[in-house]
């Protein structure tokens, strides 16, 4: 408790300390002097009081002696009758030399008067509010008594009150005074303090060094006051000195940091000059090492000797391997230098595939090795991403895996390693596809696996004398990974093979509504078998399948008329039907009557599977197919059939593709149909080679050159051709706006003009701008011969009819 | 009131005794009027302890003169034995003729005298002598000093004008006590 109230206490602020100070220190010098007086004063009355006591007694003593000798009680009691002025004096007695009462005086109103004993009574006595006076009575030296005198000191109670209320009103007053007193004696010693407080809070919260506290006695306060500003002083110079230090220090720094920047622009300026050094470089051998490789090639299909032909092969694969190499360092170098971005745009997996391994199908059926392409059934079909770049990876790893096997097989295999964790992960729709490439070669050795990503290394530098290549598409392919958020590695053993596989982040298209199922480029087309043979049936399903139709297959007409009824039902539209001739005539007009009378399937075409040969083909009437059925046949007829439903599929364009790799293979149906070609090209160095392309596969007379687009434009509307090859950076009228106007020419006449463009550079979402330009179709500079023919029979056998 | 004034006679008569017979030895038992006179003995004495002569020498002794016969004498002489009064010793004297009367300072006239207090006076007249008288007509005759018996208590009466015609000064103590001159008694 105390020690509470005491450290209570020493928490309190100085001011109310010494407020409470005051106060206690000046009430109890009041009180003791206020106690001293009262006490004081209370002997004194009491000594008073005595000595008239005294006085009286000794008077009584002396009128008393008479009455006493002489036994006079009555003249002894007269004598005391006067006593009664005598306000102070309670009792009188008087006593005989024997110790008897001789005459007693009791003050009025007195109830309790008591006399004691003589022999007990001393000189004097006190009790609380009681004074006691004893005197002798002496006659001619002979004592013959005594006299009692008792005062209750009436006046003593009040004098006292009144003593001690004055008291009181001056320990108020003076409490008072010290109250004020104290308050400006705090106000001297605690607001310096409070000062000092305040600005030691100012600078610290603040970190303001110069502020400084103000100094307004010269007392012990006064000293503080100055040492703490002393105190700020030293921290603000030595702040100041800091200050000048750092900002020294800082200006060296941003000096040194300068420099670092200027050396790193420097560096980066000389890396990135190189890198386009390089790539301008590789830029101008390419455009020169095409036209060796075409020319080669043209003179290779002219009527030459067996040792011309030697020679010039070696030239033309020499010219290949060096046209690789330049083109791994032309992508090498803009990887390098930051310069390669990366396409986003929607497009079919399977066909991007099927489309840029389908050279090399054919590099490895020469070698007689079997390229198998496989995709999961789960890999979406759409993915946004760069296709060129996805092949480009593709091929390099399925082109290694032919140049470095001589048997066995070469597998594809695309499957689905992630979609729904990744979903979670980032919120957004994308898939983590595996692609996995395998082959039955030389395989690596283990020691060198860790290296072969590396750029400019090869398993040894026997490999490229023997196999040829820079060595570089590995690291390529490794970086074009990587930026496309996936990573590559190899699982390979000496002698059995080899096994890379890599992972592609790819996004999702935006999911597409129930409606716009039926969007074009998205949904596939059904067909229906009606077949009594199964393995004739099912063999005829695949080959539909593999064109990305969705295929049907039923034994009996009246079961495919079932399916197709409920199928359009729920919007899935067959789109046609083949049934077999070997029906019975009867079962086959029932089909073809339930076909017409059924509006779910009044647009479903139908197509007889002739198994005699003599059935007519009547115009409107349903399409006919001979058996046996041959691929490119069927194909031939679906293709035509979906193109006049304008039918802009998956499946359309699986058809179009393989309808142009058959074409290559299958030779020159597509430039027979090339009566009249326009070319659109300024370039002299250009045209010159176009031409000699043109040449191998048409008539030279077949081909007009022109130089611009206004030239172009004006042949145009002289004549109809077949096929135009339109340059797009031209004078005078640039190929865009060239093929626009052709357009208008067209729609005048009804047709279309399929038009080719020429792009100098191809470029990102080159391809879609040109399509959505007017454009059928694009090759890009320095014209790649292979790619331009594959380019051209691409663009004729399109079955497309376009709304115009 | 006839008991308590016997009570306070008695106290009063204690008290002299008390203090004038104590050198005498055992009283002894006695009569009412034996502790009447030797009340009045010791009222004597003390007579001499409140007057001044001032016309006599204030050294020699105190001298009491009995004239006549009666009970005094005796109870005198034994309340004064080896006293002193203001100093001074105290004698008794037994007066035979008028002659010697104004040779002692206190005449007691005993009652053989009473005829005769009226010449005695007027042969003492202007002489620095206390007449004392026990009873009778005595005040009339011009005694000083006359013993009476109020409420049985033995009091006295002093003729204050007789005492200072006689140049005798009386303590005002001693007149407090005493009858006041007329018709003061009831």
């Amino acid at each position: 408790m105390i020690h509470t109230i005491r450290s209570g206490f020493r928490n309190w602020p100085i001011r109310l300390k010494l407020i409470f100070t005051g106060l206690l220190t000046s009430s109890i010098a009041l009180m003791l002097a206020g106690t001293s007086i009262v006490g004081y004063q209370w002997y004194q009355y009491r000594s008073d009081v005595a000595a008239e006591l005294t006085s009286v007694a000794d008077m009584i003593a002396v009128n008393s002696s008479a009455p006493l000798i002489f036994g006079d009680q009555r003249s002894a009691a007269r004598t005391l009758a006067p006593i009664k002025a005598e306000t102070r004096v309670a009792e009188v007695a008087v006593y005989q030399t024997g110790g008897d009462l001789f005459a007693t005086f009791v003050r009025l109103g007195i109830n309790d008067a008591h006399f004691p004993p003589a022999a007990r009574i001393g000189d004097q006595g006190f009790e609380w509010f009681s004074l006691r006076v004893a005197r002798p009575i002496v006659v001619d030296g002979e004592n013959v008594g005594a006299v009692y005198i008792r005062s209750d000191m009436p006046d003593l109670g009040p004098r006292l009150y009144r003593n001690a209320s004055i008291m009181a009103g001056v320990m108020f007053v003076a409490a008072l005074v010290a109250l004020f007193a104290t308050s400006v004696l705090q106000r001297l010693i605690s607001q310096p303090i409070q000062h000092l407080a305040n600005v030691a809070r100012e600078v610290s919260s603040g970190n303001n060094y110069a502020v400084r506290a103000v100094r307004e006695t010269s007392d012990e306060l006064g000293v503080l006051t100055d040492a703490f500003n002393s105190m700020l002083e030293q921290i603000e110079s030595r702040d100041q000195v800091l200050e000048t230090k750092v900002t020294m220090r800082t200006a060296e720094l941003t000096r040194s940091n300068e420099d670092l920047i200027v050396a790193r622009d420097k560096a980066e300026e000389g890396a990135r000059l190189k890198s386009e050094f390089l790539a301008n470089m590789s830029h101008e051998i390419r455009t020169p090492m095409n036209i060796i490789i075409g020319m080669t090639q043209l003179t290779l299909d002219t009527r030459l000797d067996t040792r011309q032909k030697r020679h010039l092969s070696m030239v033309r694969s020499s010219a290949d391997a060096l046209l690789t190499i330049v083109n791994d360092i032309l992508d090498f170098s803009k990887i390098e230098a930051g310069k390669l971005d990366l396409d986003m745009v929607e497009f079919g997996l399977a066909e991007c595939i099927r489309e840029r391994t389908a050279s090399l199908s054919i590099r490895a059926q020469e070698k007689g090795l079997d390229l198998n392409i496989q995709i999961d059934e789960d890999v979406p079909d759409t993915i946004v991403g760069d296709p060129v770049r996805l092949g480009q990876i593709v091929v390099n790893l399925v082109g290694n895996a032919i140049k470095f096997s001589s048997t066995g097989r070469i597998g594809i295999h695309v499957s689905l390693e992630d979609q729904l964790t990744l979903k979670e992960k980032t919120g957004a729709d994308a898939a983590l596809l595996r692609f996995s490439i395998a082959d039955d070669g030389i395989g690596i050795p283990a020691h060198k696996l860790g290296t072969i990503f590396e750029a400019f290394t090869q398993a040894d530098g026997s490999t490229t004398r023997r196999y040829g290549g820079t060595g570089l598409g590995l690291s390529i392919s490794r970086k074009l990974v990587e930026m496309m958020g996936g990573r590559i590695w190899v699982r390979s053993e000496v002698g059995r093979g080899s096994q890379f596989t890599f992972t592609v982040l790819a996004a999702l298209p935006k999911q597409i509504p129930v409606q716009a199922a039926a969007a074009p480029g998205s949904e596939t087309a059904r067909g229906m078998v009606v077949m009594p043979d199964r393995e004739q049936r099912d063999l005829l399903a695949e080959m539909l399948t593999n064109w990305h139709i969705e295929a049907a297959s039923m034994d009996s007409p009246a079961a495919a008329i079932e399916v197709m009824k409920w199928s359009g039902r729920v919007g899935r539209t067959f789109s046609f039907a083949l049934i077999d001739s070997v029906l019975a005539a009867d079962e086959q007009g029932r089909f073809l009557r339930e076909m017409g009378v059924n509006p779910e399937l009044a647009l479903v075409r139908i197509v007889l599977v002739d198994r005699s040969g003599s059935l007519p083909t009547a115009p409107g009437g349903p399409a006919a197919i001979e058996w046996p059925v041959s691929q490119s046949a069927l194909l031939q007829v679906i293709a035509d059939l979906l193109g006049s439903q304008k039918n802009t599929s998956k499946s359309m364009r699986a058809l179009a593709t393989a309808l142009g790799a058959q074409t290559t293979s299958e030779g020159t149906a597509v430039w027979d149909r090339l009566r009249r070609i326009l070319v659109a090209e300024d370039n002299a160095a250009n045209r010159e080679p176009i031409m000699a392309l043109l040449e191998t596969r048409v008539p030279t007379e077949a081909v007009r050159m022109v130089g611009d687009g206004r030239e172009a434009l004006l042949a145009a509307g002289e004549e109809q051709f077949d096929l135009i090859l339109m340059d797009i950076q031209m004078p005078q009228l640039g190929g865009n706006e060239a093929a626009a106007a052709i357009r208008l020419i067209d729609a005048r006449r009804g047709v279309h003009t399929p038009i080719v463009a020429i792009t100098a550079n191809a470029m990102k979402g080159d391809r879609e701008i040109y399509i959505a330009g007017g454009m059928d179709g694009y090759v890009s500079k320095p014209i790649d011969f292979d790619t331009m023919f594959l380019e051209i029979e691409r663009v004729m056998t399109m079955p497309v009819s376009w709304d115009i | 009131m006839g008991g308590t004034a016997w009570r306070a006679s008695t106290i009063a008569l204690a008290a002299v005794l008390a203090m004038s017979l104590a050198a005498a030895g055992g009283a002894g038992t006695m009569a009412s009027s034996d502790v009447e006179t030797r009340i009045k003995a010791a009222f004597i004495y003390n007579f001499a302890r409140f007057i001044e002569w001032p016309g006599r020498s204030g050294t020699g002794p105190v001298r009491i003169g009995i004239l006549g016969h009666g009970e005094l004498a005796s109870p005198l002489e034994e309340v004064i034995r080896g006293k002193t009064a203001n100093g001074r010793s105290i004698e008794v004297t037994h007066i035979g003729a008028a002659t010697d009367m104004d040779c002692c300072e206190i005449l007691v006239i005993e009652h053989s005298e009473s005829k005769h207090v009226a010449e005695i006076v007027q042969s003492l007249a202007g002489k620095p002598v206390l007449t004392v008288c026990d009873g009778g007509n005595c005040v009339r005759d011009g005694v000083m000093v006359v013993f009476q018996i109020v409420e049985e208590s033995v009091r006295f009466q002093i003729n204050q004008q007789a005492a200072e015609h006689a140049g005798l000064k009386i303590s005002s103590q001693l007149l407090k006590v005493a009858i006041p001159a007329e018709g003061r008694h009831q």
